[in-house]
């Protein structure tokens, strides 16, 4: 394993997935900044959420349970976001989470709650995981969406379904605001995962920002 | 160019049962196109050309309800 104040980065995984990244992965640099005063899950995903609260593209880290950030990683562009792959990471035994921001800008006013996309990928990586990684989680100006597998993994196609439904409650909703609007769709995520056994919450969080200190692994 | 998207694409898919973006797959307007000539729909996506790497693919361009909000005021 690499340090966790530099890299936190392992490659133990041998399932296929090439041990040789070629691009966008990073040094988590700030993002476990201060961890010697102590740290836990629930700060590492706020550490997260503040720095990214700078950046105008999604990044992604693996969270563990002592509240350290790993396998720091990004796309570099908009409307998509770049895990390490899972396989990557089987060494380190005590992630359970996968954090990723959700930007906003002059377009959208707020990050929003989960896509489709996010809580498919959050099904994968619970089963390639065997169940270690239970949690997905979207951070926001506005605060953290967290989505959590408690128990059995629903299937790809009860997903998309509640997923749908939630999309398909929100348009028909009429409302005044984008701000309601997306309140609106947080809303009806919750309400829908929460009947095939993802529980979803939202925070609400101050948009406070810290600098993200990170360089590139080359 | 008014492009549609790639609902009922049929992707090959990786040892894990992912989906991997084709070869020949670019980049327009910070979207990506299939060979095809159609848009890559959201979705989780491996891509050959990145080892190691899973892709959260969900541009707000693609999203009806980014659509929708965008049209409302803050």
């Amino acid at each position: 394993m690499g340090g966790r104040g530099v890299y936190s980065f392992s490659f133990g995984g041998n399932q296929g997935s090439s041990k040789k990244l070629l691009l966008d992965n990073f040094a988590v640099g700030s993002l476990n900044r201060g961890i010697s005063k102590g740290t836990n899950p629930k700060a590492a995903i706020e550490r997260f959420r503040q720095q990214m609260n700078t950046q105008n593209v999604e990044f992604s880290g693996y969270v563990d349970s002592n509240g350290y950030i790993h396998a720091l990683a990004s796309s570099g562009s908009k409307g998509e976001t770049g895990v390490v792959d899972y396989s990557n990471l089987v060494n380190e035994k005590n992630v359970f989470a996968v954090a990723h921001n959700h930007p906003s800008d002059k377009k959208r006013i707020m990050g929003g709650s989960f896509s489709s996309a996010d809580i498919e990928f959050l099904h994968d990586v619970h089963r390639d995981s065997n169940g270690r990684i239970n949690t997905m989680v979207a951070t926001a100006k506005e605060g953290t969406y967290t989505a959590v597998i408690k128990k059995n993994r629903p299937s790809v196609i009860r997903i998309k379904k509640a997923m749908r439904n939630a999309e398909s409650l929100t348009e028909e909703t009429r409302v005044n605001s984008a701000r309601k609007f997306w309140n609106n769709y947080s809303d009806n995520v919750i309400s829908e995962l929460g009947k095939i056994g993802i529980t979803v919450s939202f925070e609400k969080q101050d948009n406070k920002k810290q600098k993200l200190v990170t360089q590139k692994i080359t | 160019m008014e492009r549609t998207i790639a609902n009922d694409y049929h992707f090959q898919t990786d040892f894990s049962g992912r989906k991997i973006i084709p070869k020949g797959t670019f980049l327009e307007d910070g979207l990506r196109v299939l060979p095809n000539g159609e848009y890559l729909p959201s979705g989780v996506y491996v891509d050959e050309a990145r080892p190691g790497y899973v892709f959260i693919y969900s541009p707000p361009e693609l999203d009806p309800l980014a659509r929708i909000a965008a049209s409302l005021p803050e």
